[in-house]
């Protein structure tokens, strides 16, 4: 199966989805006015993942800025990922959000709250850094 | 924030596409000058006015950069702010600058601008040839001799200028210049 | 102070430069942009205000608030935009543009917002706005993840979530009012009006009893 790697722009993230390893990572930017030609063909290689997946599944997100058209496919992405959870491969999130990105951070804990999957919240700080 | 509305309708009144206010930064500057020409694109602008145009703006961008550079040097505030807009109506283009000026530089700034405007096509294009051999358009700091020639020959228009005392030391120096949409000479 | 009528008949003569240019320090403007806007356009808009905020040292929790805010802003006028008649004189289209104003007062930044509906469109706005305008933090939640979780039945190919004012109000804590102007009988003027406070607790302080409560 075939890795994904998209290189972000002003718009779009950084995609780097290895078949090989189970690491599935999304940072960057992610405010397109319309998400669903950048998140479509993520969705459909989820859904070929899921037919042979790796033992273990990451998925790590790790975004400076989304809109409320990306979030829909963010979910998406995490629906996908639930589905690999409950059948019972081992999976696990990642959502990376800024000390000083109140709203990142209770993107993740909405997201929570809809998904039957573990989401690690991890702080980092880029002021300091 | 009691007169934002008013601040709109006076924006819509005259066509003020782009305004911005603040330090000119490289980024800012670009940020600018891309806004103003994809603009232009995608209100399907004619290639010679939107060139024009486009090089206008730029001339007038390093006006600014170059006289708040002079000003930064011998005083600080938030007077070092500059202001650029760029309008449209149906038959013209205006690109105005406002910046803070050193009150010393008045006079020479006056006399190259009001040379600029005795001169007709002809002789601003000799003009441009006797600056340009000189030197003095690149080594004078602060001369922005070719700029502005440069201004002129592009609009075919005369250059509006005006200085506004500030205080002792600085005063507002406003810049507009014109580019018509019909008939453009070149 | 507000410029007199007859003053704003043309394109600014040079007396007014200085008096527009007070006008906009008064008011305490840093970008105003009107016109036709496309998704380039507004990747313009928000890279100059990013480049602003960051020249100016602008705390990243309220530069990613405004940046965020902005792109909803925005992009909802974006999927409202009129679409223009063939009968419309060229001047009036360019009077129905959208814009943008963004002022920085110093405690806060405002965005300032508006588009030009039709009035039908303007009804279907105006329920959207009740929706969401009166709820709590806590109702917003939910209004938020249950139209999240809804839209998973059927990706949209297009437009967006639905969600944007629902996401502005989050975002710039209620902060936020909306105006529906009628302009003549068929245009509404949409607006927004979006304050960014500098200066409030860090999310540790707000958070942290929500995510652990004691």
């Amino acid at each position: 199966m075939e890795n994904i790697q998209i290189n972000g722009t002003s718009k779009t993230p950084d995609v780097f989805f290895d078949a090989h390893t189970g690491k599935l990572e999304i940072s960057g930017r992610s405010i397109p006015e319309n998400s669903y030609q950048f998140y479509e063909p993520l969705l459909t290689w989820l859904d070929n993942y899921a037919s042979a997946p790796q033992s273990e599944t990451l998925l790590i997100f790790r975004l400076d800025y989304f809109n409320t058209s990306s979030s829909m496919y963010i979910l998406g992405i995490l629906k996908k990922l639930e589905k690999l959870y409950t059948a019972g491969n081992k999976s696990e999130v990642k959502w990376y959000y800024d000390a000083e990105d109140e709203d990142m951070l209770q993107t993740g804990e909405d997201l929570k709250q809809i998904v039957k999957i573990p989401i690690d919240m991890v702080q980092i700080n880029s002021e300091e850094a | 924030m009691k007169y934002i509305y008013e601040l709109h309708k006076v924006m819509v009144a005259r066509n003020l596409i782009l305004v911005y206010e603040g330090e000119f930064t490289q980024e800012i500057t670009k940020s600018v000058l891309a806004m103003a020409e994809r603009n232009m694109d995608t209100m399907k602008e004619d290639s010679t006015v939107k060139r024009k145009v486009f090089n206008i703006m730029v001339e007038c961008l390093q006006n600014i950069v170059k006289h708040s550079d002079e000003i930064n040097s011998h005083s600080v505030s938030e007077l070092n702010n500059a202001i650029f807009m760029i309008g449209k109506q149906d038959d013209k283009y205006i690109v105005v600058s406002g910046n803070p000026i050193a009150n010393d530089k008045i006079d020479m700034l006056r006399g190259k601008l009001e040379k600029i405007n005795s001169l007709d096509k002809d002789g601003l294009k000799e003009h441009y040839k006797e600056v340009i051999k000189n030197g003095k358009g690149l080594s004078e700091k602060g001369g922005a001799g070719l700029g502005f020639i440069d201004m002129a020959r592009k609009s075919g228009q005369k250059l509006q200028f005006d200085f506004e005392p500030v205080n002792e030391e600085i005063s507002f120096f406003s810049l507009k210049t014109v580019i018509l949409r019909t008939n453009t000479p070149d | 102070m507000p410029l007199q009528p007859t003053q704003m008949n043309s394109l600014p003569n040079m007396l007014d430069i200085h008096r527009f240019y007070d006008l906009m320090q008064e008011e305490h403007v840093i970008l105003s942009y009107q016109g036709e806007l496309n998704g380039e356009l507004i990747d313009m808009l928000i890279q100059m205000t990013d480049h602003r905020l960051t020249f100016t040292g602008t705390r990243l929790r309220t530069k990613k608030k405004v940046i965020n805010i902005l792109v909803e802003a925005l992009q909802n006028t974006y999927h409202y935009i009129v679409q223009a008649s063939d009968t419309e004189p060229k001047e009036s289209l360019i009077l129905k543009s959208p814009f943008l104003i963004l002022a920085e007062p110093s405690e806060y930044y405002a965005i300032f917002t508006g588009n030009y509906i039709t009035n039908e469109q303007a009804k279907h706005l105006q329920e959207r706005v009740r929706a969401v305008e009166g709820l709590s933090e806590k109702e917003l939640q939910e209004y938020y993840v249950d139209s999240l979780n809804k839209k998973q039945e059927q990706l949209p190919q297009k437009g967006g979530a639905g969600l944007g004012l629902a996401d502005i109000i989050r975002r710039a804590k209620h902060d936020v009012s909306f105006d529906f102007r009628p302009v003549d009988d068929i245009h509404t003027l949409f607006s927004l009006f979006i304050k960014v406070h500098k200066n409030e607790p860090s999310p540790q302080s707000v958070f942290s009893s929500l995510i652990n409560p004691a």
